[in-house]
Formats: C-alpha cells, sequence, structure tokens
C-alpha cells in the first residue's frame, strides 16, 4: 500500500485520504476542491517552490513588449535573462508609460504619444550594473488587472519569468509533494467538521492538527546542516593557516 | 439462491389455503424485493463501501452522448434499489480503456454546478484520471467523460431490484439474513386475510 514516489496526484491523495479516514465516498468532489484550496494556499504562503518558465515576449514598439502570465501565476517573483551563467533580473519601473488604449491582445499605441519607446537612460551593457555608475539594460512594469508585464530593453522574443504558481494544473496531472501529506490530510479533516457542522470544539481541535502539520512542513523544509556551514563560510574572511 | 428458488421458498412456506396457493408471483417478487431492500439498507447504513459483492455486473455498456442534455450518459436496463447515497444502486464503474479511471458519485445539483471541459474542477485534465457520475432512475449521467473513454464503453457493478432480476439469477443474500427476508414478507403477508371464507374444502376457482 506505501508508495516511494515522492510525489502523488491530488486526486489520488484524496482518494487515499478517503480510504485512511473511512471517509464519506460521498464527499469524494468537496474533499478534491478543499484539497485543491489548501494546496493552493501552501504553495503561497508555506512551500518554497517557485516556477521558471520560459515566456514569450509580444513586441510593442522598439525594444519593448509584453508578456502575459501564465494561467497559475498567483505571484510575480522576477523576470530576466540568462547571461554569464547567472540568471540576469530586471529592475521594476513604477514611472513606465505602458499603454493609453486597448487590451492586450488587441493594444493600441500611440507612438505619438510616446507609447512604446525605450528608456533614454544610459545603458553600459548591463553586466556592469550594480557597480558605480551602472545602470540596467532591462526594466518591467507589472500591469497587476491585466496580468501581464511590460518589458523595456533589447530582451529578444524570450524572456524567463519566475513566479509563485497555484500547483495547479491543467494541461497535466497535478503532482503534490508527499510531504504536504500531513497538512493536507488535516486540513481536510478540518473542513470535514466544518461541512458536517460539529462542535465548536472539535472544529477548533481539527483545525490545531492542521496548524502543527504546518509548522512540521515548515521546519522540514529549513536548511540543511551543511547549507548553514556554507553560508556561515561564506560571510568569513579565511586567512592563511599558520 | 436463485430469484425463483428465492420466490418458492417463501411461495411453499405460505399456509396453502388451496392446492395451487394462489399468490401470484409478482405480488410476492415485490414482498421480497421490500425485505431485500430493507435488509440492504441495514448493511448500507453499517459499512456503505461494502455492498460490492450483492452487486450484478453489467460488461460493456454503452455510452452515449446526449444531443439534448450535451452529456454522456449510460442507459439503464434494470431497476436498481435507490440507496440513499449519492451512488443508489450503481456501486461500481469501470471504463473498458482505461482501468484506473476513478468515478466519483455526484448529485445532479453538483453535476449543475460543474463546469465542463479541460478546466473542470480545475484540476482535471485533458485525459482525467476522475470523473463524475450521476445516478438517475433510468440512466447514469457522466462528468468529465471524453470521447475516447465512451467509445471503449463502461463495466457496471449494479445493486439490481429483486424484481428487475432474470428467474435463473443467483441473489446473494447477506449471510445470516435469508431468515429475516422471508419472516419479513411473510409478516406482510400475514396482515393479508384470506380471499375465499368458504368452508367448503374446495379449491378457489378464480
Amino acid at each position: 500500500m506505501a508508495d516511494s514516489a515522492a510525489r502523488i496526484s491530488i486526486q489520488l491523495m484524496v482518494r487515499n485520504f478517503v480510504k485512511k479516514f473511512k471517509g464519506n465516498e460521498d464527499d469524494y468532489f468537496n474533499y478534491l476542491m478543499h484539497a485543491q484550496d489548501c494546496f493552493r494556499d501552501l504553495n503561497i504562503s508555506h512551500l518554497p517552490y517557485y516556477t521558471e518558465a520560459k515566456v514569450t515576449v509580444t513586441p510593442i514598439g522598439t525594444n519593448a513588449g509584453i508578456v502575459v502570465w501564465p494561467i497559475d501565476m498567483i505571484d510575480f517573483i522576477s523576470v530576466g535573462l540568462p547571461k554569464n551563467g547567472v540568471f540576469w533580473t530586471f529592475t521594476e519601473r513604477r514611472d513606465m508609460n505602458t499603454t493609453t488604449t486597448g487590451t492586450y491582445p488587441a493594444e493600441t499605441f500611440t507612438s505619438t504619444l510616446g507609447d512604446g519607446e525605450t528608456f533614454d537612460v544610459p545603458e553600459d551593457g548591463g553586466v556592469d550594473y550594480g557597480v558605480r555608475g551602472g545602470v540596467n539594460d532591462y526594466y518591467y512594469f507589472i500591469d497587476w488587472a491585466d496580468r501581464r508585464i511590460y518589458l523595456d530593453g533589447d530582451t529578444g522574443t524570450t524572456v524567463i519569468l519566475r513566479y509563485v504558481s497555484s500547483g495547479i494544473t491543467s494541461g497535466s496531472e497535478t503532482y503534490v509533494p508527499v510531504v504536504c501529506t500531513r497538512a493536507i490530510d488535516t486540513y481536510l479533516r478540518w473542513m470535514e467538521a466544518q461541512m458536517n457542522k460539529t462542535t465548536l470544539g472539535d472544529v477548533q481541535l481539527r483545525k490545531q492538527d492542521y496548524d502543527e502539520a504546518l509548522m512540521w512542513l515548515r521546519r522540514q523544509q529549513m536548511p540543511t546542516m551543511e547549507q548553514f556551514r556554507d553560508a556561515l563560510y561564506g560571510v568569513t574572511t579565511q586567512v592563511a593557516q599558520r | 439462491m436463485t430469484k425463483q428458488y428465492i420466490r418458492s421458498l417463501l411461495k411453499n412456506t405460505l399456509r396453502q389455503i388451496d392446492k395451487t396457493s394462489l399468490y401470484h408471483n409478482t405480488y410476492l417478487d415485490y414482498l421480497l424485493e421490500t425485505a431485500i431492500n430493507q435488509t440492504y439498507f441495514e448493511i448500507h447504513a453499517q459499512s456503505p463501501m461494502a455492498l460490492g459483492q450483492y452487486t450484478k455486473r453489467y460488461a460493456s455498456q454503452t455510452v452515449t452522448l446526449d444531443a439534448t442534455s450535451g452529456r454522456y450518459q449510460t442507459a439503464l436496463t434494470v431497476s436498481l434499489v435507490p440507496l440513499p447515497d449519492k451512488r443508489g444502486g450503481v456501486r461500481t464503474i469501470v471504463a473498458a480503456n482505461d482501468l484506473d479511471l476513478y468515478f466519483a458519485p455526484m448529485t445532479d445539483q453538483e453535476l449543475n454546478m460543474t463546469p465542463e471541459g479541460t478546466e473542470a474542477y480545475g484540476i482535471t485534465t485533458t485525459i482525467p484520471i476522475v470523473m463524475g457520475f450521476v445516478t438517475r432512475p433510468t440512466m447514469i449521467e457522466y462528468s468529465g467523460m471524453t470521447a475516447g473513454v465512451a467509445a471503449g464503453g463502461v463495466h457496471l457493478d449494479l445493486l439490481v431490484a429483486f424484481h428487475s432480476l432474470l428467474e435463473t439469477d443467483v441473489v446473494p443474500l447477506p449471510y445470516g439474513q435469508d431468515m429475516k427476508i422471508i419472516a419479513d414478507a411473510l409478516k406482510i403477508l400475514g396482515l393479508v386475510p384470506p380471499k375465499d371464507l368458504l368452508d367448503n374444502n374446495a379449491s378457489i376457482t378464480q
């Protein structure tokens, strides 16, 4: 019965929950929806996972473009390009001129008003950004309401977007790390009490179980001993051994 | 015990009011169905997941797309025991060409609240691993069914009403409940007075 895989489909996880706790199979879809909510919350607040996607830039004007967010994107982390072996992130410019009319993809740009124009700032190749006098070559502005990002700079046709995913996959099966099993199980037990309108004490007890499962989940993701040691070495000035 | 033997057992247990015992078979069938359904209900109340051993398998049933509702469905050829859960008399559904597919029961209202298509439930895919179904009196209606799965048909394990069973079908009565079922049927019959009260020691001629 045990499964050695480190991840499991969310649908199967809920079936296992019903079996383990002798739950009412009639409530399968109700549990499935709650499990989906729980996993989304875990992705937003408790798991360190992020998704990295190569996304297409739709050009607007010269060296400017728009990236439409993936459907599962909940929160933004960064946007950038690979440069000299590292992930080079763009700089947010909240004063970026974006567009005056229209809604993607039927954008209307008015070049006489400066839509789609590249910033008139000194650029020095990007690689020197961070040193005195250096500026970034690439900028972005997030349009939260319309779920898109405006880019400025010669980014090419593809950039890399790092974001927090809902964790729910629509094009293929949704998998959940098995380390989340305890948290999701206790969450479903909590929701079970809510659905069945049990006593207040029962609901609170189950919520407490879920909170403990969350703490356990967060502790499980703490850095390892080696990572701590490496961080310590990284900030320590070493001298020659005499 | 087959259906006809159970009926025979009841019929021959009755007080013989004439040489042929003129109790109509259909009447006896419905009496037995009432008693058996009561037993199924009691087992269901104890363990809803343990009714599979009382089902009859109907293999390779057709799944068709209903033009009116736009939903896939399977027509039922028998009457079911309408148990008071979402599955009702449809205890198991297995897709013929995808044995891992899980069919979860839902109500008709839940079906109405569920959008169709690949975004249904927000977690299904173009190749779903979970589908919903609603048990109706004469059909099973599916949610999230695909043309590929429908083409292969489904195998059904149904809890069939006694009157819909064939004469030679074995009726898997719950162990230890046989006596109770016959006794329950006799209890109802005990309320029915004999039709012929003539004291002439002759057969009833109806």
